[in-house]
């Protein structure tokens, strides 16, 4: 049984602290009985780890060492941040930054983020993550879960898609909240979000990757989060998570601009079989479609403000669909996406607003993807489909982009 | 008799001309002190937008700044602070110039007129401002209303607009001190009048409308959960 010491110190000083060679960060509210039950499962395996968790200033605990040649440290780092009120299970810059500033100062070989549900947080998973790292494969480790159809929806729909066309890599999870980082990558992206534009936003581990030129891979994990979504309307969610994704898509637009084409991240891992996959109950799309026809109705005024006219007139025609054919094509909801894109950048409607004015139209677009599931069609070969066409269409994003007002097809 | 009228509107001419040539000295200082104060101010606004973007002001204050960009959405904080700058100088222009104006006039009307300037001014600040919380307001209430899947999210919409306006233009006309108890008693009237018809129509004349309004309503936010349950946006 792993012996527990106290030590003198405080969470917040690292500097006599021992070099590690593994550093595990869990940046949120965790549970420290169930993080020092899994972390003394590392001690005997050979390296040095530690746990690092973000405490209240002046609510630290003194770390603590488990294992008998004391191999894993459980440090409470006191990190000032402000919690995200609308959606707690969301990192925050400040506390991501201060996690990778002490993975640095210890000089840690490998940085692993987790989840603070702590889903992933198991030997296997964490190994998983690192084991490129480890074999030089790659500078960020970024996982592949195992999702249903409808998973992650929002993701599927604009984060993974925009990512893709943007920056050229074929990351399945741009804003998953398990990654791994080597020691050449923790600076780059430690400084990433030390900006004030960027610290207001969220962390894009992989964007960062691509802009500094570094590695990415994607692991398989067997790993499935569940976020705590009652009391959280659509348009605050968009808001939480579109926001800052348009934020970013403008503060890189000359990088964006010059990239063609996309790759595929190496992948490592275990495939999940598709039986294996979270059951997927088919949720009713009629209230979906409807949500959509009525900002049809009402919303034109604003959506006029945003989308071009041929976008307009290809709503208006979907909106008169049956329930049964309704069906959003890639490329009108490709055009969606960078229009209101295009609007986040250029302020067209007050930004609350225009997220606000998008939810009917991605809840359009989710009832479209709930009866195309119903109707058969395999959605892993579907969201490769759209994505394509995301990157299909990014000329026309490049051309808005440009000239916003002399091209408005 | 008729060279008797013309020799007195000759002199009524000649004395209205002299008025009006007694006021074009003030006229020139207004002018000339509106313009030389909106020049100064354009060349401040100009240099203070240059320095707030090589502070990279906008960046730097972050989201303390959200709400104020959320009123005027086409400004940056940046454009804000310069815009600030520079209609601070022309309403400076203007109260030096209306001294100036004043202290070459002599005659009562222009004077008269010269005291009702800042009035209209501050009329005009007034109508803008409303019409702008009035767009803001409808169109929060469009899409809250919208995303809620309330049916009648325009018409909402219209009566927070319109209602806005109404009171806008009500304290305007105070403002102005024109048709003062008039005005307020007219305002009293209308808005009362439509959140008493209001009242009653949902009271009496719609009630079993409104009431299945609200049992559909109820029974859509039951039937929400199961639907969002299945659904992981995130």
């Amino acid at each position: 049984m792993a012996k527990v010491e106290v030590e003198e110190e405080t969470g917040g000083s690292s500097q006599s602290a021992p070099q590690a060679e593994l550093v595990v960060g869990l940046p949120g509210v965790v549970n420290v009985e169930r993080v020092r039950a899994v972390a003394t499962q590392w001690s005997g395996v050979g390296h040095r780890v530690a746990v690092v968790y973000p405490c209240v200033p002046g609510m630290s605990q003194a770390p603590e060492t488990l294992g008998d040649g004391g191999e894993v440290r459980v440090v409470a780092k006191e990190i000032a941040a402000v919690a995200n009120a609308a959606a707690p299970w969301l990192g925050q810059p400040a506390v991501y930054a201060a996690l990778l500033a002490e993975a640095e100062s210890l000089g840690a070989g490998a940085c692993v983020i987790l989840n603070p549900d702590l889903a992933a947080f198991t030997p296997a998973v964490v190994d998983a993550l690192v084991r490129p790292i480890r074999e030089s494969q790659c500078d960020l480790a970024m996982p592949l879960y195992r999702a249903g159809p409808f998973d992650g929806l929002l993701n599927q729909a604009i984060l993974a898609p925009v990512t893709r066309a943007l920056f050229g890599k074929r990351v399945r999870y741009p804003l998953a909240q398990d990654f791994a980082v080597s020691a050449g990558f923790l600076p780059g992206l430690r400084q990433s979000i030390s900006t004030p534009a960027a610290g207001q936003g969220l962390l894009w581990p992989a964007t960062e990757a691509v802009i500094r030129e570094k590695k990415v891979c994607q692991v398989y994990l067997p790993v499935h989060h569940d976020y705590p979504m009652a009391g959280m309307d659509l348009p605050a969610l968009l808001q939480q998570i579109v926001s800052p994704l348009f934020a970013d898509m403008d503060r890189h637009a000359s990088l964006w601009q010059r990239v063609r084409g996309s790759h595929s991240p190496t992948e490592s891992g275990v495939e999940p079989m598709p039986d294996e996959a979270p059951a997927a109950t088919s949720p009713d799309p009629r209230p979906m479609v409807e949500a959509f026809q009525l900002g049809q109705r009402n919303l034109q005024e604003l959506w006029s403000l945003v989308l071009t006219p041929v976008t307009l007139l290809e709503l208006k025609k979907l909106s008169r669909q049956p329930l049964e054919s309704f069906r959003m094509p890639d490329e009108l909801w490709s055009h969606v996406v960078y229009d209101f894109g295009l609007a986040y950048r250029l302020r067209t409607l007050s930004r609350g607003h225009l997220l606000g004015a998008m939810a009917p139209l991605y809840l359009g677009w989710v009832g479209s993807r709930v009866l195309e599931v119903e109707s058969g069609v395999p959605w892993v070969p579907r969201q490769e489909q759209l994505e394509r066409a995301f990157e299909q269409n990014k000329p026309y994003l490049v051309q808005r982009w440009r000239w916003p007002d002399r091209f408005n097809p | 008799m008729w060279n008797q009228v013309g020799h007195t509107l000759s002199n009524s001419m000649a004395q209205a001309m002299g008025r009006f040539a007694s006021l074009l000295p003030g006229i020139l200082a207004f002018l000339l002190a509106v313009i030389l104060f909106s020049l100064i101010g354009g060349l401040l606004a100009w240099v203070v937008r240059r320095i707030l973007i090589s502070l990279r002001f906008d960046e730097r204050l972050g989201r303390g700044t959200e709400a104020v960009t959320e009123w005027s959405p086409h400004q940056t904080p940046a454009g804000l602070a310069a815009r600030l700058v520079f209609w601070t100088f022309v309403v400076i222009g203007i109260t030096v110039g209306v001294d100036a104006f004043g202290a070459s006039s002599q005659s009562e009307i222009a004077v008269g007129l010269l005291e009702y300037l800042p009035k209209l001014i501050g009329a005009g600040v007034i109508l803008l401002v409303g019409n702008i919380v009035a767009r803001f307001l409808s169109r929060g209430v469009l899409i809250g209303a919208v995303n809620m899947n309330l049916q009648y999210a325009r018409l909402l919409s219209l009566v927070v607009k319109w209602m806005v306006l109404a009171l806008t233009t009500a304290m305007a006309l105070d403002h102005l001190r024109i048709g003062e108890k008039i005005v307020d008693l007219a305002f009293g009237i209308l808005f009362g009048g439509i959140v008493l018809s209001l009242a009653l129509s949902v009271g009496l004349g719609s009630r079993d409308l409104v009431s299945r309004s609200i049992e559909r309503e109820a029974s859509r936010a039951n039937a929400a959960p199961a639907h969002e349950e299945e659904l992981r946006h995130f």
